[in-house]
């Protein structure tokens, strides 16, 4: 028994090590960026780190302020791109984010990129604060899908993420999610691995909402969604943002909306044949529905946005 | 629980350590816990049916010791059939049931009497028609006093649900079983290890091989109207390579951890893709399940004495039992007959056991005939497993009908990856040859060096991290 628990003991350390390079050489697990929470509860990833994302084909890397993406601060007219993953865009090459694509729309204007996995519409609007008092942007581009608006309601908690508290109109921070626990896995590679592919300890109600392969649409609350809405016109310069919803938004959302004070582009994929996602399990934008995302955007910055010199005048009736 | 999961690997070590280090001493102990395990890892599924197995166990021991004990043939018989129908009757009811109602209906359609079958809507319970047998064989034994009733309680049911076999076999016998339950077990080195290298190998099986070729085989089946003779030819061959990783993968798994626990249960699989004929086949191919038909079914039914009609009657018996055990679904029925159809010759010409051994025994390669005969038995195979495929029998002729069209000499045309997966399978395939002289493909490794072996086992492992496929349910849990 002796020899065969020494002799198993040596085949396992064997298997974590040599497994560990297998994993690394042939980049096996997605390399995700360490995130840290800012003086205004904003969940932002720490400057300067690089990686690679196991299904896409370039490298990521984490621009000074935090995010990923696109970040043309030179220019004195600067549209900023606010969103969930969808934004992060982390599956694509950055050439199909929302922000290069537009930038060739657009020549004139700069392109500043915030986006991260799980951010909510209420955390959307706190990065609008965020960017006003850093980059100064003239006009924000929230990219939205109903779900987003459900998470921000904080009667429905979901711990990682910033919500809304109806009751005391406050906003409740995220927290990291086991940053301990994530930190081991990040660095023993075999061990994220083995993680991912068998995936128990992975709560349920988590999973749902952080599933990167998924999106789940929830019915909206409407009173909820009308505190969420009212609380946003008191506190924020709505006359700055564009909503962009996703496709599928219902009209009740897009009359709440808009009703509120937001303009909004709703996105529509009616009449293309060829599907916007970049899988049939993974509901994000593959690299041709980010162009059309884009081409719809286009359309609609191009008919509203009257430009005089480098500022921005934004139509006030849509 | 899956034999492929993290949930798995917590439990077995568990298990494993309890087993060994803290209850060796007491085999009482050990049985108890091993049933403990059992009813936990079955719980695991569905707790709720844990009674009926429970129920099950509990019905087949009583009525076991109740046949031995009556002196009137009368009682012996009363207790015997009670078992039998009961047993039976749950397979009926969970299994067959929605079948006989939808097919009367339609029976009575065809005549234009419109009906509503009335069906149950019931889960199947995992490993019923395992366990149902594994009992009924007992009780079987027990009538025809070729064995004595189990008195010990926790012996007994540990016979019937012993967690390796439960839920998908090997079917086991008690004659086979049941004495090494008894029997005080020492841990053997070379035992543990070698069940731990079936295990692995098993491991290998299921999710490089059987998860792999089960994906592209689900997108081809899905939609054989849209794809071309050539491509559908290759559906047919991954499904081939699927069922027989998942289940011949299962049983490895099973046999593996069975000996880890010092226990050694009936050899399911023997390479039954280098059979030279049906018959071979049949004999390497879920043997556990073929020879229960054969000793329960055939052989009470006259078997091959008595002449030409009651050797064709039989046969076609068992096979048509056989794709019914499957599942209550005509393509089931249709692949058995379709089996039945091709031993046929063999029986009539009284071929059938003319290759009893291995092929081309202690040489590299086969003979150009037995390559042939092998090319030829496992052309037939595929082609019958497309009905045990299918959803129902338009699916299957609509996928045969692809295949013989002017399509069948295109280029497939499948993703990069599908290529690259059947290169694996190749490479697998090349791997069973060599190893079809020992108990499974890898269990001759050890003759080689240390540093060999742990090669063979990491590069399996390398495999299994690289190409794991999507996570898929074993197939035969569903029968």
């Amino acid at each position: 028994m002796q020899k065969f628990l020494i002799k198993l003991l040596l085949f396992i350390t064997f298997i974590t090590i040599g497994g560990e390079a297998i994993v690394r050489v042939f980049q096996l697990t997605p390399e995700i960026p360490h995130l840290f929470v800012d003086h205004t509860g904003i969940q932002r990833y720490i400057p300067g780190q690089t990686g690679h994302y196991s299904k896409a084909s370039s490298k990521w890397q984490v621009n000074n302020y935090g995010w990923l993406g696109i970040a043309d601060v030179k220019n004195d007219s600067i549209i900023s791109i606010i969103g969930d993953s969808f934004i992060e865009n982390m599956m694509n090459p950055i050439s199909c984010n929302q922000g290069s694509i537009l930038k060739s729309y657009f020549k004139d204007f700069g392109f500043f990129e915030a986006g991260r996995s799980g951010v909510t519409f209420i955390e959307a609007m706190q990065i609008t604060k965020l960017l006003d008092s850093t980059i100064k942007p003239k006009m924000h581009l929230i990219y939205v899908a109903e779900n987003d608006f459900y998470e921000s309601d904080a009667t429905y908690r979901f711990k990682d993420r910033m919500q809304l508290n109806l009751t005391s109109n406050t906003i409740v921070n995220g927290e990291l999610k086991a940053p301990g626990i994530k930190k081991v896995l990040y660095n023993c590679k075999v061990l994220y691995y083995l993680y991912l592919r068998f995936p128990v300890f992975v709560n349920n109600k988590n999973k749902e909402s952080h599933t990167a392969t998924e999106v789940k649409t929830r019915k909206v609350d409407v009173k909820s969604m009308n505190s969420i809405l009212e609380f946003c016109r008191k506190n924020y310069e709505l006359e700055k943002i564009v909503l962009v919803l996703h496709p599928g938004t219902s009209e009740t959302v897009e009359n709440m909306v808009t009703n509120a004070g937001f303009k909004s582009i709703t996105l529509n994929t009616t009449g293309d044949e060829k599907s916007w996602t970049v899988s049939s399990s993974d509901g994000h934008w593959s690299c041709y529905g980010h162009h059309e995302v884009a081409k719809q955007i286009r359309a609609y910055l191009t008919t509203h946005i009257k430009k005089n010199g480098t500022k921005i005048k934004m139509a006030l009736n849509k | 629980m899956l034999f492929n999961s993290l949930h798995f690997a917590l439990f077995l070590p568990v298990v494993f350590a309890l087993y060994w280090f803290v209850l060796q001493k007491n085999l009482k102990l050990q049985n108890f816990l091993l049933l403990g395990a059992s009813y936990f890892f079955y719980a695991c599924w569905d707790w709720r049916f844990l009674f009926l197995l429970i129920f099950s166990t509990l019905l087949d021991y009583y009525t076991g010791i109740k046949i031995a004990e009556a002196t009137k043939v009368r009682l012996k018989k009363f207790w015997f059939w009670l078992s039998i129908s009961v047993n039976l009757g749950f397979l009926g009811v969970f299994k067959y049931f929605n079948f006989f109602s939808e097919s009367f209906a339609e029976a009575l359609s065809n005549v234009g009497l419109q009906v509503n079958p009335w069906t149950l809507n019931v889960i199947l319970p995992i490993g019923i028609s395992f366990y149902t047998f594994h009992g009924l064989s007992y009780v079987i034994d027990i009538y025809k006093e070729k064995i004595k009733p189990e008195k010990d309680f926790i012996d007994y049911s540990l016979f019937v649900s012993f967690f390796p076999l439960l839920v998908a076999g090997p079917i086991e016998r008690a004659t086979h079983l049941l004495p090494q339950i008894k029997k005080k077990r020492t841990f053997e080195y070379s035992r543990a290890v070698d069940g731990l290298r079936q295990i692995l190998w098993g491991l290998f099986k299921k999710i490089v091989i059987a998860d792999n070729c089960a994906y592209f085989a689900n997108i081809i089946f899905d939609n054989p109207a849209e794809q071309s003779g050539s491509t559908l030819v290759l559906g047919a061959l991954f499904f081939t390579f699927q069922i027989y990783g998942d289940f011949s993968g299962y049983s490895d798994i099973a046999l593996g951890t069975a000996r880890l626990f010092g226990i050694e249960l009936l050899k399911n699989f023997s390479f039954p893709y280098f059979s030279r004929d049906i018959a071979e086949f049949w004999r390497r191919w879920h043997i556990s399940l073929s020879s229960w038909f054969r000793d329960y079914v055939y052989i009470p039914c006259g078997g091959s004495r008595g002449g030409n009609w009651i050797k064709v009657r039989n046969t076609f018996i068992i096979f048509l039992l056989s794709g019914f055990w499957h599942g209550a679904n005509w393509t089931f029925i249709t692949w058995g007959l379709l089996n039945a159809l091709y031993i046929m010759p063999s029986i009539l010409l009284n071929t059938n056991r003319s290759n009893l051994d291995i092929v081309a025994k202690g040489r590299l390669l086969p003979s150009l005939k037995d390559f042939l005969q092998i090319l030829l038995t496992f052309s037939l195979t595929v082609f019958a497993w497309i009905f045990f495929r299918a959803i129902d029998l338009d699916h299957a002729f609509q996928y045969i009908a692809g295949i013989f069209s002017p399509s069948l000499f295109q280029m497939p045309v499948l993703p990069e990856s599908a290529y690259i997966i059947l290169l694996l399978v190749a490479l697998f395939f090349i791997v069973e040859w060599f190893g079809r002289e020992g108990n499974f493909a890898i269990s001759e490794i050890s003759i080689f060096p240390t540093p060999v072996s742990w090669s063979v086992y990491f590069g399996l492992i390398v495999l299994m991290f690289i190409f794991q496929g999507k996570e898929q349910l074993f197939i035969y849990f569903q029968f």
